[in-house]
């Protein structure tokens, strides 16, 4: 690893979590080799509120650190699938999540792992144009939360609006509607294949979300998330009487996922995404969503257009706990939150069951 | 018209040069969705509205934070036919006798105010007697009204802030706005970069009320049912408003400014020792700016550079808008005046570094050291104040602190 990568990555930069500094960094590097460095916002300050569920005990005190949003543009780089950009100078930056946590697994070993940093040539493409990288995660809730929000970063800049935007071959459908709805149209994409690229002129853009490590803040750029709301605003509809309850995310299977569509079928809950045909329909039911249960899946990343006012229940999988995500947003937005554990969703445990009667009971359901 | 009442009075400027026949009849208070239903006309409901959210604000130092409790106000579009609008308010009135105002003006509350020369008086529960005479002009095509105060403030939290709900009314937004003839050219550049060029813009008369064939009216994302209750706030509004027009905000440079914003024209609410206020600014690098002659385009471009922006209370600050969401605000007021459409609310839904320094009522010695002409505010919240130095010192000295600590840019 050069001096460069120390400076953006290592004890000065990764210590303090802070992009505003690793901006600064970014900047002089950038400045030495006559690269375009853009920071539309800088990143001071905390986000704290505790969330709460109407009708329920719940509360989770929630802190977000606040960082900054950078745009910047390099020349003859190559990026691989982890976000590394490999620059001809022999340079490697970590452009995709500025993220001690990827940085520990990732920027140590990616490099050599690819070959890309040290002069391998072995590209499966060669961008020529003038472009803007954002690859995209597979998963679509990644993709959203990680990826599409790094769109909104183009409004501060008009220049690059008739750049075409690179992203990988594999991204779900949902993706794919996502991009279209965001105004990113097949004619502006260029798909590549999920592996390093060299870039003749790219530009990079810094992620909404950068996940911290355990004890530390998620880190936000919180503008990102109400850009985002304002975009897809077209696609919601007037309120009908009787606001929805959703169901988002996958099935929940065994006698728990019976138990759970019994009690959400008596409250009139409505899986959304076995009723929808794409995003576009499930973003216009949430948008006039009284109330969402939000299960494992990337579709909970979708509770990010819901009202203001809207009561969201996360259902934590056993595995992986709650997803960086839906919490964030209703931090940000404002929205009511709750989490219900996999553990009060058990034959042993049904408190979560009872949990979610006393939050529907309490609910307006009908616009006053 | 049913007309059950007709009080004739003539008002007009000093010397009756100008005379005014006032026809007041009484009006019926009726809400736009209950007229809309009631008529079978288009309402569209976009936010249902109804719950409290309190933030606090922070500031860097051991300062006490400021709470503050809004409301979601009821977000929507309805459609009226044949109706006239008084103006500035807004008001609304309709052939069978209803007056439409509650969520569509400033402030639900003050009839008597909003309405000025257009009210006689309040005539029981939800009636009101009000100018009844016909409207010369006439607007024919179908549009959206917005109208417009010449308070820039009101104008960006009252008029402008309403074009956002278009966002989420794509039908609506191939429609014209009404405003009114006289508003300044700075305020018209807002309406170009909000997608309202020239062609795009009926001029309706301040003067007169004006009859609407087919208006649209947007209720206010940013408005007050009384001054007892907490204000109205849909902060999906304000960050639209934000990022409709990011494109006219700089990337910040690695040297971000300090500005005070100076109200060079005030003809109220002055800051008497402004002297000794920009000699302690001076020693924190904070630079005087008057952005209220600048366009449109320049005031936002420049607001969206700062790192701690100090203003006057009152209609200028309410470019802040556009500041950075990191940016710290001080918000140096008289007593009496704690304005939240303003520096203040930004503030809380952008969880920006806030304080508020209230001064004190300034001594007609220290107005008229300070070269002050007199001072023509009639309100007492429009008295001229000083604010103690010491204390203003002294919080400069914690954000200064707290940038520089922060700060990545190298040394203030």
């Amino acid at each position: 690893m050069s001096a460069a990568d120390d400076q953006f990555n290592g004890a000065s930069g990764a210590r303090d979590g802070s992009l505003s500094r690793k901006n600064s960094l970014l900047q002089s590097w950038c400045s030495e080799r006559n690269q375009a460095v853009h920071e539309i916002a800088d990143g001071r300050g905390d986000i704290s509120r505790t969330l709460v569920l109407p009708g329920t005990s719940k509360t989770l005190p929630i802190r977000l650190s606040r960082h900054g949003a950078v745009l910047t543009q390099l020349s003859n780089v190559s990026i691989d699938p982890a976000g590394f950009v490999a620059t001809s100078d022999r340079n490697a930056l970590n452009l995709r999540s500025w993220c001690e946590t990827v940085l520990a697994t990732g920027m140590r070993n990616a490099p050599a792992q690819s070959g890309r940093s040290n002069g391998s040539s072995s590209y499966l493409r060669d961008v020529s144009v003038e472009c803007i990288f954002l690859g995209g995660a597979v998963d679509p809730g990644e993709f959203l939360t990680f990826d599409l929000l790094k769109l909104t970063l183009l409004d501060w800049l008009p220049d690059l609006h008739e750049l075409p935007i690179v992203i990988y071959d594999d991204l779900s459908v949902s993706a794919i509607e996502l991009l279209d709805l965001f105004g990113v149209t097949a004619e502006r994409r260029i798909s590549i294949p999920r592996a390093a690229s060299k870039f003749e002129s790219v530009w990079m853009l810094s992620p909404p979300f950068i996940a911290a490590r355990t004890e530390e803040p998620v880190s936000v750029w919180p503008e990102a998330l109400w850009a985002a709301r304002h975009r897809l605003a077209f696609v919601s509809s007037p309120l009908p009487l009787a606001r929805p309850r959703l169901f988002l995310g996958q099935p929940v299977e065994g006698p728990v996922g019976d138990s759970l569509r019994e009690t959400l079928g008596r409250h009139n809950v409505i899986d959304i995404a076995m009723k929808s045909r794409g995003v576009a329909e499930i973003v216009s039911a949430i948008s006039g969503a009284e109330s969402i249960v939000v299960a494992a899946g990337g579709v909970g990343a979708l509770t990010l257009f819901a009202p203001i006012d809207c009561r969201i229940v996360h259902i934590e999988s056993t595995r992986n706990g709650a997803e960086t995500g839906p919490a964030e947003f209703a931090t940000v937005i404002g929205q009511f939150y709750g989490r219900i554990s996999a553990m009060e969703l058990t034959a042993a445990d049904k408190s979560g069951f009872a949990i979610l009667g006393q939050i529907f009971v309490s609910a307006p359901h009908m616009i006053q | 018209m049913t007309v059950d009442r007709r009080i004739a009075a003539v008002t007009g400027s000093r010397g009756a040069i100008e005379a005014t026949i006032h026809i007041f009849a009484p009006y019926q208070d009726v809400s736009l969705d209950a007229w809309c239903r009631a008529n079978r006309l288009p309402y569209l409901q976009i936010a249902a509205g109804g719950v409290d959210d309190t933030k606090s604000l922070q500031f860097p130092g051991a300062i006490p934070s400021l709470d503050f409790t809004y409301t979601l106000p009821p977000m929507y579009a309805g459609r009226a036919d044949n109706v006239r609008i008084l103006p500035p308010s807004g008001y609304m009135t309709t052939s069978d006798q209803k007056v439409i105002f509650r969520g569509l003006v400033g402030i639900d509350g003050l009839p008597e105010i909003n309405l000025g020369r257009y009210f006689n008086r309040i005539d029981g529960a939800n009636h009101y007697v009000i100018d009844a005479s016909d409207a010369r002009n006439v607007v024919e095509p179908e549009c959206i009204y917005v109208g417009g105060q010449l308070n820039f403030g009101h104008f960006i939290y009252e008029n402008l802030a309403r074009l956002s709900l278009l966002n989420w009314l794509p039908d609506l937004q191939r429609l014209p706005v009404a405003i009114y003839d006289d508003l300044p050219q700075r305020y018209l550049e807002f309406f170009d970069h909000y997608g309202f060029a020239k062609q795009r813009r009926i001029l309706v008369p301040r003067r007169e009320p004006s009859l609407f064939r087919r208006v649209w009216r947007l209720s206010s994302p940013m408005y007050r049912k009384s001054r007892k209750v907490p204000p109205l706030f849909w902060p999906d509004a304000l960050w639209a408003m934000r990022s409709t027009v990011a494109h006219l905000m700089r990337p910040l440079p690695m040297r971000r400014p300090r500005y005070y914003l100076t109200r060079p024209n005030a003809q109220w609410r002055r800051l008497a020792n402004e002297a000794q206020v920009l000699t302690v600014l001076d020693r924190f690098g904070v630079q005087p700016i008057d952005l209220s002659s600048a366009t449109a385009a320049t005031q936002i471009a420049t607001i969206s550079e700062a790192e701690l922006v100090i203003g006057t209370a009152g209609a200028g600050p309410a470019i802040t808008l556009y500041a950075p969401t990191d940016c710290l605000m001080i918000e140096l007021t008289c007593p009496k005046f704690e304005p939240i459409f303003s520096m203040f609310g930004y503030a809380a839904l952008m969880d920006r570094p806030f304080k508020r320094i209230t001064g004190r009522r300034a001594t007609p010695e220290q107005v008229s050291a300070a070269g002050l002409p007199p001072n023509t505010g009639s309100l007492g919240a429009d008295a001229d104040f000083v604010v103690n130095v010491d204390s203003l010192a002294t919080i400069m000295r914690a954000a200064d602190d707290y940038l520089k600590n922060q700060s990545t840019r190298g040394a203030q």
